[in-house]
C-alpha cells in the first residue's frame, strides 16, 4: 500500500481522517508544558495511512543557546533502540541463522552455568545461587523473561527489599552501568553479563533489563560485523534513516538536543550523567543495543512505518510480513510487563491487548515502547497510525525530602495518547 | 659495611668466601639438575647472597624448551606475587612523606570502597547474607591481607569474583582505575581485621599508589625503585627485544611431558592493569638487587628507597594471632611474611628471616641473622608435584658454616 512515505511531507488532517481543529488541542498542551517550565522542548509526529498529519516543535533544544526544537534536531531515545535491536534478531532468525528458542549459550558461551538468587525459606536476609531450571533463551531475551534486569537503584525503585538488595550487591561488582551506552566493548562486558545471577529462572516472569544489550552482542557474534555497522547496513541506510547513530559524527553535535533535569527550585537545568558516555564521546565503546541510539523524529517514523507496511519501506523490504505479525504475538503467557492488566509483550515490543483493563484509547494490537529521556512511540495498526513524541528529561531527580505532591516525571505521555485519538474523525 | 657500597650480584665470590662450604654448596646444584634431568620442570636458577656477596650464582636447564634456549643469568621471568613486596614499599615510601597513614580508611583515597559489606554463609546450608561491615578497611588490612578481599575463595563468595571478572591480576585490558570499580564493591570474605587471606589486597595499594602520587604505578616503580635500585630488567611491559629473553611457562601434561603454558603476557599488548599484587617481570640480579636494599636496612650502593625504622616496622607481626599462608610459626609484615618459630613451622631460616614467592614458581628469602638472601626462579604451573623450594631452604643452610 505504501509505495513512499516522506515523513517530512506533511498532508492535510482531513484528507487521512484527522481534525485539523481538534488536533490543535495537542499543539497548545504542549505549549503549555513548556510555558509551565515542565519540558525544555518537544516534538511530535502522528502518521496515517502513509502520510504525515501532525509534525510539530515546541520550545528549546538548548535553553541556554536559545536553540529552539526542530524537525532534524537529534535525541537520545535509549530503549527506543530495543525494537531495532529486536527486528535485527528476526533478521537473523529470518536466514536460518538462529532459533528464537535456541539458548544463548550457543552462541554466547559466557552464560553457561546460569545461577538464579533465591531466597531462603523461613529467613529475612538469607538467599543462595541455584541452577537455573531450564536455559535462557533468545526468545527469553527479547521478551525481557530472562531474569536478567537493571541495575536495582532505590532512587528509581524506591526502598529495595533484602532480595533486591542482595541482587544489587551482584549488579555493583559487575559495574555495568551501561544501559545507554558505556566505555567497554561488548564483548568485554558480557563476560559480566554472562556471570549475574538471575532475579528468577528463565520465562518465570517479566522484569525490565539487560536482555536486548545481549541480543545486541548475539547479532555482531552471529553476523561478525559490529552492532553499529550492522544496524547501518541492514536498517539505517535501506530505510534512509540518515541521522540514526551510537556515536554521533561531528557535524551533528550541534543538532543534539541537551538533556535537563528538573532542580529542587523548579527549574530546568542541564544534566549530565556520569554514568553515560554522551553520544559524542570519541570512548564510547558500548554499543548498547538496548539504549544507545540518537535519531531524530522523522528518521524514527521511517522505522515505525516500515513495521506499520509489513516489514517494507518504499520498496526496501527488512522483514518478511509474517515476522512482523510474529513479532505483535502474546509471547509471554500469562505474564504482564510491569504488572499492568490489558498489556501483553512481543518480540520487542509491547502488546496492547484489552482496552477494557489498561483503560487506554489505542487500540487492540497496538504497539509501543519509550526511552528513558522521555520520548515515546506506538503504533495503532487497526487505525493505520502511529505517534512519536521526543523530548529530553532526566527523570531521576527524586529530592531527599520530596513535598507531598512532588512528581518529577511529566505526564504528558497518557495525554498525548487521549489528544491524538480525540482528533480521529474515524 | 664497605662491600655493600658497591653490591655487584653478578660478581661471584671464590668457593669458601663468606662462610660457605664449596663441597657442600655441591648439593644443591645436583638436586636441581636432578629436577631437569628428571623432566619435572624446564629451568631454574639460583642466586645466594651473603654479607652482600655473591657465593652462589648458577642456571639450570632451559628457559625455551622448542628454540633449546638455556636460562641464562638475564634471563626474565615473570615474578608474580614478588611484586607485592614492591608495591607494599611503595605504599611504605608514601607514608614517610606524610601522604598516607597506615591505619587511614582506603575509602578515604578510593572512595568505591565506601559502604563495605561482608559474606556470611549460614552455618550448613549454601545460603548466605550479607551484612555491613564491622571496621572500615584500612591501608594496613591491606598490606597484611586482613582486608577481607581473597582470590575468590568459596562458593557462594566466588559467584560474586565471576561476576566482577577481575583480571587474574598479571595481565589485563583494562586500566586499574576501571576494575576498582568493581573491587570496592566486593562482599569481603570477613570482617577487616579479623581473617587473613590471599588475595588482591596489594593490586588496591597499586592504585593507591597511583592516586596518591599522581603517577601510573608503572612511572612510580620506574623512578622511585628501578632507576635508583638498577634495576634495569623490571617491568609491567615488555619491549620485544626483553620479551626475546623471557623464560617460557611450561606445565606438566598428562603423559608427563612439559608443555607450553599459554602465560600471554607481559609482551602480547594490551596490558593496562599494572597489577601491583602481580604484574612484574625481573631477572634474578635485578631482585638480588631489592632484596640487597631491604637487607641494608633501605639503601643500596647509596641510593636510600626507605628510612631503616621503616624497614624494621615492616618486619614485625602485624596481624597479631592470625596464622597467614605459610601456617603455624610464621606471622605477617607488611608485604612479607615473616618467620618467627622455627619450632613450630619446621623451617631452618632463621627466626626475623622474611619471605614470599610467585605464582609460576619463583621464590625468595631474607636472613638478617646470617646476612643471607636466596633468590630461586623457575617457570611451571601448577607447580604442586614440586618439593625443591622447602629443599632449596636445607640444602642452602647445611653449607653454611657459621
Amino acid at each position: 500500500m505504501a509505495s513512499t512515505f516522506d515523513p517530512e511531507l506533511v498532508a492535510s488532517a482531513e484528507s487521512i481522517g484527522l481534525c485539523s481543529k481538534r488536533i490543535k488541542r495537542l499543539d497548545d498542551f504542549y505549549q503549555s508544558y513548556i510555558d509551565d517550565g515542565k519540558l525544555a522542548g518537544a516534538s511530535v509526529l502522528i502518521a496515517r495511512r502513509s502520510n504525515v498529519a501532525h509534525l510539530a516543535a515546541y520550545g528549546m533544544a538548548d535553553i541556554e543557546k536559545g536553540r529552539p526544537i526542530a524537525e532534524d534536531t537529534i535525541f537520545r531515545i535509549a530503549s527506543m533502540t530495543k525494537p531495532v535491536t529486536s527486528l535485527a534478531v528476526l533478521q537473523l532468525a529470518e536466514e536460518g541463522r538462529l532459533l528464537l528458542n535456541d539458548p544463548i549459550q550457543a552462541y554466547l558461551p559466557e552464560f553457561r552455568d546460569g545461577k538464579v538468587l533465591e531466597e531462603v525459606p523461613d529467613s529475612s536476609d538469607a538467599f543462595r545461587l541455584v541452577d537455573v531450571k531450564r536455559p535462557m533463551t533468545i526468545r527469553h531475551l527479547l521478551t525481557h523473561t530472562s531474569g536478567l534486569i537493571y541495575e536495582p537503584d532505590p532512587a528509581i525503585d524506591g526502598p529495595l527489599s533484602a532480595f533486591y538488595q542482595t541482587l544489587k550487591a551482584f549488579y555493583d561488582v559487575a559495574n555495568l552501568n551501561c544501559g545507554l551506552g558505556g566505555w567497554e566493548t561488548l564483548e568485554r562486558a558480557m563476560q559480566r553479563f554472562g556471570k549475574l545471577p538471575l532475579a528468577f529462572h528463565p520465562g518465570d516472569r517479566w522484569e525490565y533489563g539487560y536482555s536486548i544489550d545481549v541480543l545486541g552482542r548475539l547479532t555482531e557474534v552471529v553476523s561478525g560485523m559490529t552492532l553499529d555497522q550492522y544496524f547501518k547496513t541492514r536498517f539505517f541506510e535501506p530505510l534512509q534513516m540518515n541521522d540514526t547513530d551510537f556515536r554521533l559524527p561531528p557535524e551533528k553535535v550541534d543538532r543534539l538536543a541537551t538533556l535537563y533535569i528538573k532542580v529542587e527550585d523548579g527549574n530546568l537545568q542541564p544534566y549530565q550523567d556520569t554514568y553515560v558516555p554522551e553520544p559524542y564521546d570519541p570512548s564510547l565503546l558500548f554499543l548498547a543495543g538496548g539504549g544507545g541510539l540518537t535519531s531524530t523524529i522523522t528518521d524514527y517514523a521511517r522505522f515505525l512505518q516500515m513495521t506499520l507496511n509489513g516489514g517494507e519501506l518504499n520498496g526496501e523490504r527488512i522483514l518478511s510480513p509474517r515476522s512482523i505479525e510474529l513479532a505483535l504475538a502474546n509471547h509471554i503467557g500469562d505474564l504482564n510487563p510491569w504488572d499492568m492488566p490489558g498489556f501483553k509483550f512481543g518480540l520487542g515490543f509491547q502488546i496492547h491487548t484489552d482496552p477494557g483493563l489498561s483503560g487506554s484509547p489505542k487500540s487492540v494490537g497496538s504497539y509501543d515502547w519509550g526511552g528513558w529521556w522521555h520520548t515515546i512511540f506506538w503504533v495503532d495498526p487497526a487505525k493505520e497510525m502511529f505517534a512519536i513524541k521526543m523530548s529530553q528529561y532526566c527523570p531521576d531527580a527524586w529530592p531527599e525530602d520530596p513535598p507531598d505532591d512532588f512528581w518529577p516525571y511529566p505526564v504528558d505521555h497518557p495525554k498525548l495518547r487521549h489528544l491524538t485519538y480525540q482528533a480521529l474523525l474515524d | 659495611m664497605s662491600n655493600l657500597t658497591n653490591f655487584r650480584p653478578e660478581f661471584v665470590h671464590p668457593p669458601g668466601s663468606n662462610g660457605i662450604c664449596p663441597k657442600r654448596i655441591g648439593r644443591l646444584d645436583g638436586v636441581f639438575q636432578k629436577y631437569i634431568d628428571d623432566g619435572e620442570m624446564s629451568g631454574a636458577s639460583v642466586i645466594i647472597v651473603r654479607n652482600g656477596q655473591t657465593a652462589h650464582l648458577k642456571t639450570y636447564g632451559l628457559a625455551d624448551i622448542e628454540t633449546g634456549r638455556a636460562v641464562e643469568i638475564d634471563t626474565l621471568f615473570r615474578i608474580a606475587s614478588m611484586t607485592k613486596p614492591i608495591t607494599s614499599f611503595a605504599v611504605l615510601q608514601l607514608i614517610e612523606e606524610g601522604k598516607a597513614l597506615l591505619n587511614d580508611p582506603i575509602s578515604a583515597y578510593l572512595p568505591e570502597f565506601r559502604g563495605g559489606k561482608v559474606l556470611e554463609s549460614v552455618p550448613d546450608s549454601d545460603a548466605f547474607r550479607l551484612v555491613d561491615a564491622k571496621r572500615p578497611m584500612t591501608i594496613r588490612h591491606l598490606l597484611t591481607h586482613t582486608s577481607g578481599l581473597c582470590y575468590g575463595g568459596s562458593e557462594p563468595l566466588t559467584a560474586f569474583y565471576r561476576v566482577a571478572n577481575i583480571t587474574g591480576g598479571f595481565e589485563g585490558f583494562e586500566t586499574l582505575e576501571r576494575a576498582m570499580m568493581r573491587l570496592g564493591k566486593m562482599p569481603l570474605q570477613f570482617h577487616p581485621g579479623e581473617g587473613w587471606a590471599y588475595g588482591y589486597s596489594t593490586d588496591v595499594l597499586g592504585r593507591l599508589v597511583e592516586v596518591v602520587s599522581g603517577m601510573e604505578l608503572d612511572q612510580y616503580f620506574k623512578t622511585r625503585f628501578f632507576e635508583p635500585l638498577q634495576m634495569n630488567d623490571t617491568d609491567f611491559r615488555l619491549s620485544p627485544e626483553k620479551a626475546a629473553r623471557l623464560a617460557q611457562v611450561y606445565t606438566k601434561a598428562e603423559d608427563g611431558s612439559l608443555q607450553v603454558y599459554p602465560a600471554q603476557y607481559p609482551y602480547a599488548p594490551p596490558q593496562l592493569y599494572l597489577s601491583g599484587g602481580a604484574g612484574l617481570s625481573s631477572t634474578l640480579l635485578d631482585y638480588a638487587r631489592f632484596l640487597q636494599m631491604t637487607l641494608n636496612g633501605g639503601e643500596l650502593e647509596g641510593e636510600r628507597v626507605l628510612s631503616r625504622r621503616s624497614i624494621e616496622l615492616a618486619l614485625e607481626n602485624h596481624i597479631g594471632g592470625l596464622t597467614p599462608m605459610g601456617g603455624p610459626g610464621f606471622k605477617f609484615g607488611l608485604g612479607f611474611q615473616i618467620h618467627v618459630d622455627p619450632g613450630q613451622s619446621g623451617s631452618p631460616s632463621s627466626k626475623g628471616a622474611y619471605e614470599w614467592g610467585g605464582y609460576w614458581h619463583t621464590t625468595f628469602w631474607v636472613d638478617p641473622v646470617k646476612q643471607l638472601f636466596v633468590v630461586k626462579m623457575s617457570q611451571i604451573y601448577p607447580s604442586d608435584h614440586l618439593d625443591d623450594h622447602p629443599k632449596l631452604r636445607h640444602l642452602t643452610y647445611q653449607a653454611l658454616l657459621d
